[in-house]
This record gives C-alpha cells, structure tokens and sequence, in this order.
C-alpha cells in the first residue's frame, strides 16, 4: 500500500512535471533561442470551411518571450465585426518553471476599436490581451476560435512568425468540402522540416524547428522569402454573398456583379456637367485628363470602412455629394465620370507600398489592399491614383508602380503590371554655379527630379517657406552654417518635372591653410549616412528596388590670383550594383567643373555580396569627400 | 468735408462688419484667397463662440452644457484636415458625456453663387475605441479650395470638477473668439490664464431659475399626493472673453511641449455652497489641490496598510539600522519587484495590494508603495506629484495637472527623488520626460510643498581617445568612454536592448565616417556606476592626403557636424531638460617623418552668464598631438532671447571642432 502511494505520488509528480517542463522556457533548443527574442513553441491553426458559408477558425499559440522585444510576438488577439464572431477566447500566462501565473478569460481581454492609423471610421474591433510580463522568460499560452461569414480569402500560414521569432512547432490544418475544390500554393519550402499530409477534405501540414532571423538593412519583404502557404476555395463567401473563384476572368466579374456594379449610380445633372466640360476637347486622353482634374478639384480622401463597405465602394452619387471617400470610392467615382463620356476604365485592386508586392496570379481569391483606376487610351493602360490630389495625369510613385495588378472590366477579372520607372526616368540632377571666396562660397543650385524622384518634388510643394528652409538645412545637415535663400519650385505636371531653384551661401566652408584655400568640391553630397550598416555576418539577402540616376554639375569661380594647380584625377567605379563617376577638368577661365553621376541598379543581391556593396559606397563616400588645395599664385 | 468723413466711415464699416450668425458667411469670407496677417496659413478660424452654463436635472443633479460653434476658412488641401473634427466623450461612474445637435454645413464660392452642402448623419461617426472613452467624429462634405466650413454642437458632461480648458490660440490663425461661461452663484471659481496673449475678462451678473418639482402629501382625506411645481431662483455669475487676431501657435526644437505657451483660459471649481448648506472647498490653491489628492482613496488611503508586505519588508530590513541604506534597499527591492505596465496616474489603478501580488501596476501603484514601505521602515518618506513633458507643465491648481507620482525622501536636510517604475532609475535620477519644472510633495498632514525636479548635477560624457597615423595614411585608435547622470540613463535604455553585434552597428550609425570593433560596455545594468564604453575604430575618410600633406580633424568621428539651431528666429525657451558636460582627451601620434605645418589655435567661448562653456587647448608633445575639448551646458532652460548667442555658439563650436590639422613632410 505504502509502496503503491509513493508511486502514485511519484507519476503524479512527474506528470505535471513534464507539463509544466513543455511551458517552461527554459527547455527550447538552444539553436532556436539564436537570434531570437521569442519563440513560438507550438501552433496549431485550424480552418474548417467544410459549410463554404463560414469559416470556422481556431488558433492555438504557445509563445515564449525572451526579452522585452519579443512582447509583440505573443500576438494574442482576436478581432470582430458584425460578420465575424469570436466563439472563444483565452489565455494562461507561465513563469520560466512552467507554473501558471495568470490566467485570462474572454472579459479579461481589453476591448477597443481597430480603427487604424489613416482611417476615420472603421467598424470592426479587436480584442486583446494586455499583460505586463514582470519577467523574462515567460510563456503564454492562447486559444481563440472565430466564426466569420467570410471565404473569399483565407488566412494563410507563415510557420516562422517574423524576424527574430523561432518556431518549434506548427501545425496548419484545413478541412473542406472535396466538391468545392480547393487551391494551395507553397512557397519557400525548400530547405526547411515542413510535411504535408492529405486525406480527402483534410489537409495538415506541420513544420518543426525553424530558426529564426533578424531583419538587416534592404531585407527583402518577409512574407517573400520564408515559407508560406496560401489558400483559396472555389465557391466562397464574403460577408454573406457567395461566388465562384474558378479562375481571375469569373471572379472578375463576381466582382463587378456584387461589389461595384450598384455604385454606378452617378446623378444625371454631374453626367450633364462632365459631358459638357469635356465637349471641346479632341480626343479620349484630353477627356480623360479633364475628368482626372474635375475629380482632383472636387473631392478629398477620407477613409471608412463600414460592413462590406471594407470591400465595397461607396455609391459614386454619395462621393459626389459629399465630396470624399476612400481608394475605393473614388476611383469608382472615376471611372464612373470617364464612362459618362464614353471613355472606358476599370477599377484595379493591387497591394500599395513602397516594397513592391504583386497580386498572386495562383490564388484567386480577394486580394490586395488598394485600388488604382486603369484608363483605355489608345490600347494601352493609363494609370490614374484616384485619391491625390496632386499626382499628374498617369504619375504613379513607388506605392503602386511595377507590379502584378487585378483590373475588373465587364468581362471579368485580368491580371496587368503597372509603370516600371526605369533608369531613363528616375533621374535626379542638379547644377550649381559656386563662386568661391577666401573664406566661403556662394551660389545658386538648380534641381530637376523626374520619374519616381518627382514625388519628392511633389511634398515640397505643400511646404511653406520656413518649413521649406529647414527642409534643405536638414537635407545638408552636414554643411555647418549653409544659408538659403530665393526658393522658387516649379512643378511641372504636363511634363512630370520639378524644378528646385535656390540660392546659397555657406560662411567658414574654405579653410585658409597658410594662404591656400582648403574645398571640398561636392558640397551637396558626402553626407554622414551614405555608407549602408556593417555586418558581421550578413545573413539575408538584399534588394535594390529601383534603378536609380543621380547627376550633379558644379562649377567653381576661383578669386582673382588663385588656380588649382594639381586637377585630380578621373574616378571611375563599376560594380554589380552600379557605376559612380567623378570627373573635375577646367575651362579657358580657369573655373572648375566637377561632374559626378551615380547610377544605382535595381536588384536582389545575395547577402555573400553585402560587403562588396558597403565597400563600394565606402568608396563613393571617400571620393564624395574629396578635397581640393586651391593655391595662392606666387 | 463733414459728409465726405461720414462716407468713409460707412464705407469702412461696410468693408469689415462681419455677421457671425451660423448661416452668414459672406461672399467676402469665401472669396479671399490668403489669410490677412499670415499669408502661409492653410487655413483659420474666422469665429469661434464657446458658451458653457450649468443645468440641473433632479435626478442626476447638476451637468455643464457647452455649446460650440466654430466658422473655419480652408485656405488649400493641407488645411483639409480642418474639416474633421474629433471630441473625446469619457465614461466614468457619475455618467457619460455626450455631444448632441450637431449641424453644420459647408459654403463654396461656384459661378458667384454661394453653394452650401450639408452635414448629414453619414458624416457623423462614433468611434467606441475602449471601455473608458468614445471618440465622437464628424467631416465635413464638399471640401474645396476656399471653402468656408460652419459647424455647432452642444457638449455635455456630469463631470462638474473637469472642465476642459478653453484654448485661445491654435495652430492656424484665430481671427475672433468669443467665450461665455455662466456658473450658478452654487459655486465658486477659480481662472486661470496661460500664454502671452492679453486676455480680458468681463464678468457680469443675472437673475436665473430652474424648475423645480416635488410631491406632496396632501392632508386632506382621500386627497392623495400631488406634484408641485415650482421654481428655485439663484444669481447667475457670467464670465465673458473676447480676443481678436491670435497668430498661430507654431513648433520649434527643443522647446518641449509646445502647449505649455499656447494661450488659453482654464476654469475650475474651488467650491460648492448649495442653498442650506455649508461651504465644500474643492480646491482653489496647490496646497487645496494637493491635499484634495492626497485624500483621495487611490492616493493617501493607499499608503496606510503594511500588511500585504510587512513580512516581505523585515526580511529585507532585519539588522539595518542607517536610514540611507534602508532607503537604497527599499528603492532596490520595489524597483526589482514591481514592473510598471506602461499606464501613467497619480491614482493607483488596481490598489497596491493587488498590484503587488502580481508584481506589476501603473506609476502609482509602484510609487506608493515604495513610500508606504519606505514609511514602515521608519523613513520619512512622501509622495511627489508631477506632470510629465507630455502632459505640460502645471500653470494652474488643478488635480488634472498632474499625471505622475513619484517618493521623495528628505535627509540630512537633502531630497532624495525616486522613481521605481525605471529598473535602471537611481536615487535624484529620472527619466527626461519627468523633468518638467516642479513637482509638489505632500507630506502626512496633508501640507505640501514645491520640490525642484531638474537636476543640479552634470550629467557628463568624458571621452578619451586615442589615435595613431600609419603609413598608409590610415587612423585608427582606440576609444573609452564614461557617462553618468541622464547621459548614462539614455545610453542604457538605448544600448541595453541590443545585442553585441547591434550595438556595434549602432555606434557606427552614431559616429559615422569610422568602423568599429571589440566594443565593451560595462555597468550597463548597474545603476549609480558610470557607464563604460570602450572600443577600436578605424576611420574611414578621417585623414586626407593632398599634394603630400596630411589633413585631419583631431576629433575624427566625435566632431559635431550639425548645428541643431536653425531657425532665424525664437519665440520659446530652448529646454536641456538637464546640466550636461562633455569632455575629449584627445592623443594623437603623428607617422613618422611628418612635422606639423598647421595647428589650430586655442579657443575659448563663453555663452552670456555662463549658461554655456567650450574650451579647446591643443598642443604638441614630442610626436604626439594632444587636445583637450570641454563644451557645457550649465543651465537646463534657456531663455528665446540668449538664442541668437546659442546658435552662434554652436556655429563657432561646430567650425573649431572640424577645423583640420596638416602635417608636411620634414
């Protein structure tokens, strides 16, 4: 008896021994804690769309959390609308032994509105917890389960959670029903402990041990390079109205059917005012850039997401009655006006943002985050931002610009890429002509900013002159004392120009060096942070984004009685990731010019080359720091 | 001549009599294109009326209506955003606030015709963002160019002891405001006034009479109750303000928080005398205000009990006599116990004891229990009320101008500050962000006092570095650091976070133009020692060879580049938050062969009143170069009118720091 009690006692013991050892931090494999201020230790998602009318989402995360930077990886939240119902929700917090120190129900967790940073009104919320870890390590433990009437996208699994987050375990599971067929893409696979298990109706995919990675600068786009699942069923659901996603022509058209085709409401008294504002001119482009300009006139962008208004837009009579609205909404608004004289165009979903990201032509399904409007001039695509009012007719910028995007015509849905700027437009140039004294400089620059550069030109123009001087003094924080004066900006919206006209004068710039004149020729460019961040061990890749030109010609007066005797030689680099040129030479009248040009090419390098990146901006930063001896004629 | 003066004046008059009735926007108003005093304005309040009285429901008791009405000209796109206005509605126990009769419309100048939109309820939006607060929010349609926007509504709120202080000035032009506040003769006042602006306030009197019902028992048989109505008359004290062309407030560096200057008026209650009943001060002086705090339930009563820590506290106290090391234990012991959640109060939120059960609390919880377990240890010990950067510095008594407490202990006749919600904080050392002016310390018996909260002390940075020229031309040396004070404080919240190889990443980002290797820090988690830094750079453009000679700042990487000060012009104070020093011993061996052909000479500066100091001394040794660099900052706050002398301080500093030494060949 004595002897059985004491076994009892001993399973016991070792039973919540062991659990409390799985919760316990301190039992991670030590190659996983490498890099990483959390890890996830077990996850488990679950999707059951086996009714297509809903999906019934599960999400079981065990997180533990190293260091205060890990925090934000727990991600213990839920959020919810009048479409999506949270059935459950918990959370349990363990000590760095796996004992239990809080634990959290569904009223426990803080309830706020999810309306996000741009928006005015958005309608669903979010539930969360709002723990204040008073030690590290700690693990939480998280369940949540969530009923929505949305199919139309499905979320996908990441097994590894973010930079600087490892992944023990994690289990996607999805259960269908087999006659409504269901589309998978894998991605990044390779390399990594990820199975794949299907049955009929029920797939599970698991993966185990993935390290994790800290972001570097010029990683690439996360998502794009680890592992990462996407899904889509055929006959879905969002919010309630169902469609086939058989291919991007039928879903296309699912989408004008059901989300835009009501919202061509325009009143007749605005068809009657564009028709006859756009009664003189020639042609399609000349009626298109009248509308774009009507448009950029009248209304303002104002974000609210209300209902399926998160994927509807608003009715084009309402933007025309109250004078703003969202992505969404205006460009129906658009593309409502271009039809009422007869010029055809088509609402564009696509994902915005500087880093380019495409529609994912394997999955069809609801995608994207924007919408831009693609007019029909002369068989080929112009692209209007709908919600600036600044942007010419047909400028795009790097939030929408070279990318794979779904346009909606009557016919259905038609994958297209918008403008790619490439090095024949993305040129940004700049002449000065200095006059140098012995003790400063002075003189006047002109700017000229095309292509993806122009966007810059087109914030300066909202400044006001005190905003615009701090603006250049800050841009040259490097020239101590620099003055400005006579800034005249001249945006050309015909061409896509800006022009960037001032005048300087910077006291103290020469150094007089027992009579001779001490210059550093490129006043404008040597700043402190043109060398990219050292590594010890450069471990992602890295991407250049765009190609890029930069030219700039200075030319030097020199005092009376001084010449530069020694002219320095020619500097020519050509690397992978580009060519820097600097090339000085001196006229009849003994002035100076001083050429340079910087051409940057757009690329995703491998992280073995980052040190022969850094070294050649070392280099341009050395000769951008180039100094001259300007001598006094004996 | 007569007839003709007459004319004129009519002619005037006609010119600039502005109706500001809602609905008569004149053609004038939208019709001009730019704003008459400042032309760069995106937009301006062309009127703003702002009437607040107090009313009376016998239910809920009194509440405050405030009936706002604002007529705003957008002048371009980047005053657009004037055309959304947000409110925030709180909820608490005495009820919610509310916002009610919203209207308003937008005028728009189209073919000389004045075009109205109005607002309708799809432009109104009510955003439930927690438990605590709403956020009301309404845009306005039709928004060109020009327009002329109008919008009312009436404010409504339970909470008599919060009133919202009525600005006067904003960051857009203010042509003409109005302000009316009406109080019941039920209660007694305070004003207070803030900002440069000359604020005149007419006050006036009236007769006024809420109705008034009750039941009576009627004495008569089978008669029942009955309603009376009647009436309640009291005197009405009206407070009325009037301003006209209020430039617009705008941002500068280092000026901290630029609502601290913003004009404005601020109204609270100091006390109510109901009919029959005798005088409830609520607070009218900083001792009031302060003692009202100090009775709170969630402030002094939270101080009483010991007992969720007493046995916690002997062990930690058993056998310690010095009341310095009993403080230091104590301040060690809650700091390392209590983890703050990010919440800011001057009132506990959850209560000490549940707070320290779990280990963790807003910056009351863990402050007070600090000074109640300072206090049990036989300390004297009191709490300090604070308004931190962010929240503005405390022109007024009033309970919400504080949002921070933090203990103070006097001994020996010294204050010691403590705040142990920072893991790295020590004894008179707190985070930039609480340094705002002074706190108010409140003792037992509810006096209280102002305690200075900037520090006296530098806080120092002393730099030794050490350089050698090779052949090549290249420099590289080695670099040790130490730092205290506020200096050190920052550099562990920065650097603390950060792994080896980040920290020497970041360094590099610091001081650029270097590379960096065998970076040490020590004492990064050890509170009162100075941080210590140490590491080899090599630097990458610091030496420049022309016509063989050598060119190079004795500074390297550590010279100053960019002058923080650029504006022409300052209006406000420049604020250091705290006395700072840095100081460079600066070595440097020259390659061999070379001679010096050119040193800089020695400098000093000095700033008016000593406020700043930089001195700079440079000699040669053998072959060695040797400099020694001093720049400090010895007064916290610096007055608009010192800030021509600052800037150019800083220019005449930043041109020595990077003035270049050559060397020649022998």
């Amino acid at each position: 008896m004595k002897h059985t009690l004491r076994l009892l006692f001993l399973l016991l013991f070792f039973s919540a021994f062991s659990q409390e050892a799985q919760l316990s931090p301190l039992t991670v494999d030590a190659s996983l804690q490498e890099n990483a201020d959390s890890v996830l230790r077990k996850e488990i998602l679950t999707l059951d769309i086996t009714d297509p009318r809903y999906l019934l989402y599960k999400n079981y995360r065990v997180v533990s959390v190293y260091n205060k930077a890990g925090n934000s990886d727990v991600d213990a939240y839920a959020s919810y609308d009048d479409n999506r119902q949270i059935k459950s929700i918990k959370a349990t917090v363990y000590n760095v032994l796996g004992q239990e120190i809080e634990t959290f129900k569904e009223r426990d967790f803080k309830d706020v509105s999810a309306v996000s940073g741009g928006s005015l009104y958005e309608d669903s919320r979010v539930l969360y917890l709002d723990y204040t870890p008073t030690s590290y390590p700690y693990t939480v433990v998280f369940e949540s389960e969530v009923k929505s009437k949305t199919t139309a996208f499905l979320p996908g699994w990441i097994p590894i959670g973010d930079y600087g987050s490892s992944t023990q375990f994690s289990k996607y599971e999805i259960l269908f029903n087999p006659e409504n067929k269901l589309t998978v893409k894998e991605s990044n696979f390779e390399g990594y402990d990820i199975k794949r298990k299907d049955e009929p109706g029920h797939i599970v995919w698991t993966a185990e041990n993935l390290t994790a990675v800290k972001k570097e600068y010029l990683s690439p786009s996360f998502k794009n390079h680890m592992p990462n699942l996407k899904c889509a069923i055929n006959n879905f659901q969002l919010e309630g109205v169902s469609g086939d996603a058989n291919n991007w022509l039928d879903f296309g058209k699912w989408m004008n059917t059901n989300l835009l085709q009501e919202c061509n409401d325009l009143p007749q008294e605005t068809i009657a005012e564009i028709k006859s504002l756009v009664s003189d001119k020639p042609d399609d482009e000349a009626r298109a850039r009248a509308v774009y300009k009507y448009v950029q006139d009248k209304v303002r962008y104002i974000s609210i997401q209300v209902g399926i208004g998160g994927w509807k837009p608003m009715n084009a009579s309402e933007v025309d009655r109250l004078g703003y609205g969202d992505c969404k909404a205006l460009t129906n608004y658009t593309k409502n006006l271009l039809a009422a004289v007869d010029v055809p165009s088509y609402y564009t979903v696509l994902y915005a943002g500087d880093s380019k990201k495409s529609i994912d032509e394997d999955i069809v399904a609801m995608q994207g985050n924007h919408v831009i409007l693609g007019v029909d001039l002369n068989d080929d695509i112009t692209w209007l931002e709908c919600t600036s009012q600044e942007n010419p007719f047909g400028y795009l910028g790097d939030f929408t610009d070279d990318r794979e995007v779904l346009m909606i015509t009557d016919e259905g849905g038609i994958l297209k890429h918008t403008t790619k700027y490439g090095i024949q437009e993305n040129i940004e140039s700049l002449n000065a002509n200095i006059e140098l004294m012995s003790d400063k400089v002075k003189g006047s620059f002109s700017q000229k900013s095309q292509g993806i550069f122009y966007s810059n030109g087109i914030g300066l123009s909202r400044l006001d002159n005190k905003d615009l001087n701090e603006y250049y003094l800050n841009k040259y924080k490097q020239v101590n004392s620099l003055r400005i004066d006579n800034i005249n900006l001249e945006n050309n919206r015909d061409s896509v120009v800006c022009l960037e006209d001032l005048t300087f004068e910077i006291p103290g710039y020469i150094t007089d060096i027992n009579g001779d004149l001490l210059l550093k020729p490129l006043i404008f460019t040597g700043g402190s942070n043109q060398i990219p961040p050292r590594y010890s061990k450069r471990r992602t890749s890295f991407i250049v984004e765009r190609d890029l030109n930069y030219n700039q010609n200075l030319t030097y007066t020199l005092p009376e009685g001084y010449v530069l005797n020694d002219v320095p030689q020619p500097i020519e680099l050509k690397t992978d990731f580009g060519k820097y040129s600097l090339d000085f030479s001196i006229d009849e009248a003994g002035r100076i010019s001083c050429k340079r040009q910087l051409l940057v090419t757009s690329e995703e390098f491998e992280a073995e080359k980052y040190n022969d990146y850094r070294d050649f901006y070392k280099k341009i930063s050395r000769y951008d720091n180039l100094k001259v001896l300007i001598k006094k004629k004996t | 001549m007569r007839i003709l003066l007459l004319f004129l004046f009519i002619n005037v008059s006609f010119i600039y009599a502005q109706d500001f009735r809602f609905g008569k926007v004149s053609e004038e108003e939208l019709s001009q294109k730019q704003h008459s005093l400042d032309p760069e304005a995106d937009a301006a309040i062309l009127y703003r009326d702002e009437s607040t009285r107090f009313e009376y429901n016998q239910d809920t008791g009194f509440f405050i209506l405030t009936e706002v009405f604002e007529r705003v000209k957008i002048y371009n796109s980047e005053g657009y955003y004037r055309a959304t206005k947000q409110v925030v509605l709180y909820q608490g126990n005495q009820g919610e606030e509310e916002v009610n009769s919203i209207k308003g419309v937008t005028y728009n100048l189209r073919d000389g015709n004045i075009d109205e939109t109005k607002l309708k309820k799809d432009g109104i939006f009510k955003e439930e963002r927690s438990k605590n607060y709403d956020i009301l929010k309404f845009t306005m349609p039709d928004i060109q160019d020009g327009c002329v926007i109008e919008y009312k509504y009436v404010f409504k709120t339970p909470f008599l002891s919060n009133l919202n202080e009525i600005s006067l000035q904003d960051e857009i032009p203010l042509n003409k405001a109005d302000v009316r506040f009406a109080v019941p003769e039920y209660f007694g006042l305070n004003k207070y006034q803030k900002g440069w602006l000359q604020i005149d306030v007419k006050e006036d009197r009236r007769d006024r009479s809420i109705p008034y019902r009750y039941r009576q028992e009627s004495r008569a048989f089978g008669g029942g109750d009955k309603t009376i109505r009647t009436k309640i008359d009291f005197i009405e004290n009206i407070y009325n303000i009037s301003v006209a062309d209020v430039p617009a407030i705008k941002e500068e560096v280092y000026s901290g928080n630029i609502n601290n200057y913003k004009s404005g008026v601020k109204f609270e209650l100091s006390y109510t005398k109901y009919p029959g009943e005798p005088i409830t001060a609520i607070s009218s002086t900083w001792e009031d205000v302060s003692k009202t705090i100090y009775n709170s339930r969630a402030f002094g009563q939270e101080l009483e009990s010991s007992r969720y820590y007493d046995e916690d506290a002997d062990a930690l106290l058993d056998g310690i006599s010095s009341p310095e090391e009993k403080i230091f234990k104590v301040f060690e012991f809650v700091k390392n116990k209590m983890t703050w959640n990010r919440y800011f109060g001057m009132y506990t939120d959850e209560g000490v004891k549940e707070a320290y059960k779990k280990g963790s609390g807003n910056t009351a919880d863990i402050n007070l229990i600090l000074v109640s377990i300072l206090r049990y240890a036989g300390v004297e010990a009191n709490p300090v009320i604070l308004s931190t950067k962010e929240n503005g510095i405390p022109l007024f008594p009033t309970r919400d101008g504080f949002n921070y407490v933090i203990a103070a202990v006097e001994l020996d006749g010294q204050l010691m500050l403590m705040d142990a919600t920072n893991k790295l904080g020590e004894v008179n050392l707190l985070e930039e962000e609480l340094l705002n002016w002074n706190g108010r310390l409140i003792k037992e018996n509810g006096l209280s006092s102002w305690v200075g909260l900037n520090p006296k002390k530098h806080a120092e940075q002393i730099t030794m570095l050490n350089v050698e020229i090779d052949e090549a031309m290249q420099a590289t040396g080695k670099v040790q650091s130490r730092l205290s004070g506020n200096k050190a404080l920052n550099y562990r919240a920065d650097m603390g976070r950060r792994d080896d190889d980040e920290k020497r990443k970041k360094l590099e980002e610091m001081y650029t133009g270097c590379e960096i290797y065998e970076v040490e820090m020590k004492n990064m988690e050890i509170p009162y020692k100075p941080v210590a830094v140490s590491y080899d750079f090599e630097s990458i453009n610091g030496v420049e060879e022309i016509d063989d000679k050598i060119y190079f700042s004795p500074l390297f990487h550590f010279a100053v580049v960019e002058n923080p000060f650029k504006a022409d012009e300052r209006q406000y104070p420049i604020d250091y938050n705290y006395p700072r020093k840095d100081k460079y011993i600066v070595s440097i061996e020259m390659p061999e062969g070379y001679k010096i052909e050119y040193i800089p000479e020695n400098a000093g500066l000095t700033l008016s009143e000593e406020m700043g100091t930089f001195q700079y001394i440079i000699s040669q040794v053998g072959t060695k170069i040797q400099l020694s660099m001093e720049t400090s900052i010895n007064t916290p706050l610096i007055a608009p009118q010192y800030y021509e002398d600052l800037k150019k301080f800083y220019d005449l500093m930043i041109s020595k720091e990077n003035e270049k030494i050559v060397l020649s060949k022998i």
